[in-house]
């Protein structure tokens, strides 16, 4: 036993150096992780009031809200148009009447106030956080293009993993040809990511316009990503390489739109009956069910209060385009 | 060490990590160099610090700087390295009859080529292993290696600068 204790005396330095890089390196691995509520970051709320302070030497005073005035008109407008696509969708068919389908976006404006993107997974500060609505899983665009996807939330902040993400693909379709496949940055320039997996058989001009694809609920279908930059054809490749030049200048990103999905939870649930996996998964989460429901008991709440919210905000309307109609004759 | 060393590295902690957030964070060059000039706080440490306590204050000053860039752990892993590294290489530079006089590891007291040669090593090991825990992925082998040079020469630079500016040289 002495023995034991001289060893652990002699070697404390290098023990307590491998416990602590042990320590790190988790750290790491729980950080790199798509879905990890980890406090220690920008989003939190000490950090980011320090980050703020800092923020405010970059923004001209008035400058700041011009912007913000300007965006928030964007925002409404944005949303206008969503919900236009919605109803356009399938008119020759018959005309979408469903108001939850039609209004399923919900999109929020937000202040950006910090963003990386020199790093291999980038990710960006938002000033809004659940007391808004904001969950984990929502899309986040800017006015040019797709921005990321939200990661964790606090009650006033948000930590954003951007589209810079060595290990986040976005789900992606050529808008002419609707060919689709997923968009992955390769880690290099902040300004170029690469249009993945593209079979040689499909014809990929310079110039093509990439967007978002139906199949992901997090960016409304159609929402530009970038234009294709550059083809190359390797002889023993049996896919393209293509180069896509992000729309998003990450490098200037002052406020985004975070895009939440209301239909969200009964598409993962519908999912999940059809997936066996996930039900095995579900056995041995047994004990965990009761929080799960919890949750969910939560986040149905949410909605329905949402829900009430928009039914008000929309009753009004049609009382406003009876006093145009009476008073148009 | 006696008081008013452990007030000035406190100040010293704060001061490098306020740096470092403030305005060497967004100082990056041609996309690949970084300037991490916050680790000039753990390579001109006092040197009278016992080994275990140096390794929790780097750790602690790691994790504090991982909080602003996102990176949990990262520097963490790479500062506490750092810290483990040089007290040997202090053991290794110094003669031993010399050892007791090392009192302030600085341009000042040392001598330029001294201190160049351990800033670089203590700089490089840490740069490497923080580029390769950030990219964690053997596809970005060549812009890690880039990465790893170029942030080397810019930090180098400032750590240099910041030397004649903490510890200036007084004229005889």
């Amino acid at each position: 036993m002495d023995a034991l204790f001289s060893f652990v005396f002699r070697f404390r330095a290098f023990l307590l150096f491998f416990a602590l890089e042990i320590i790190s390196i988790s750290l790491i691995v729980n950080n790199n992780r798509q879905q990890s509520a980890v406090f220690f970051n920008t989003s939190n709320y000490y950090a980011a009031q320090i980050l703020k302070a800092s923020n405010q030497f970059n923004d001209y005073f008035h400058l700041g809200d011009v912007n913000r005035s300007l965006a928030t008109e964007n925002a409404l407008l944005r949303k206008q148009l969503l919900q236009e696509k919605q109803r356009n969708f399938g008119a020759n068919v018959r005309p979408v009447e469903d108001a939850t389908i039609a209004g399923k976006y919900q999109v929020s404006l937000a202040k950006v106030i910090n963003s990386t993107t020199k790093n291999t997974r980038n990710y960006v500060t938002i000033e809004k956080g659940t007391l808004d609505g904001i969950l984990p899983d929502m899309g986040v665009i800017s006015p040019n293009g797709v921005v990321g996807r939200v990661k964790s939330c606090t009650p006033h902040l948000s930590l954003v993993s951007s589209a810079l993400n060595i290990d986040q693909p976005i789900s992606a379709q050529i808008k002419s040809n609707k060919y689709i496949s997923y968009v992955l940055w390769d880690g290099k320039s902040p300004q170029y990511a690469k249009f993945k997996d593209v079979t040689k058989a499909i014809k990929v001009v310079v110039g093509d316009t990439i967007v978002t694809s139906g199949f992901n609920d997090f960016f409304p279908e159609g929402t530009m990503i970038g234009k294709v930059e550059k083809v190359v054809d390797d002889k023993s490749a049996t896919f393209h390489d293509i180069t896509v030049r992000l729309s998003t200048d990450f490098n200037s990103l002052s406020y985004v739109y975070v895009i939440g999905n209301k239909l969200k939870l009964e598409l993962d649930t519908l999912t999940q009956q059809l997936d066996p996996e996930k039900e095995k998964d579900k056995e041995k989460e047994k004990g965990d069910k009761e929080k799960k429901e919890k949750i969910e008991k939560e986040k149905k709440d949410r909605e329905k209060k949402e829900k009430e919210k928009l039914k008000e905000k929309e009753k009004p309307k049609p009382k406003d385009s009876t006093i145009i109609k009476t008073n148009n004759p | 060490m006696n008081n008013a060393a452990i007030i000035s590295q406190i100040i010293s902690f704060f001061g490098y990590l306020f740096f470092q957030i403030f305005f060497a964070r967004h100082l990056i060059l041609f996309d690949v160099a970084f300037c991490f000039v916050y680790i000039g706080f753990l390579i001109s440490f006092n040197p009278e610090i016992s080994r275990i306590s140096f390794l929790l204050i780097a750790f602690a000053f790691g994790f504090s700087t991982d909080i602003f860039y996102n990176t949990l752990g990262v520097h963490t892993a790479a500062c506490v390295l750092l810290a483990y590294l040089r007290p040997y290489l202090i053991e290794l530079m110094t003669e031993k009859s010399n050892r007791d006089t090392v009192i302030e590891v600085s341009i000042r007291r040392m001598g330029f080529v001294w201190y160049s040669t351990y800033a670089g090593i203590l700089l490089f090991v840490h740069h490497f292993m923080l580029f390769v825990l950030e990219a964690s992925a053997v596809s970005l082998f060549f812009i890690t290696i880039q990465k790893i040079v170029a942030s080397f020469i810019l930090t180098s630079i400032f750590l240099i600068i910041f030397q004649y500016l903490l510890f200036p040289i007084r004229k005889r």
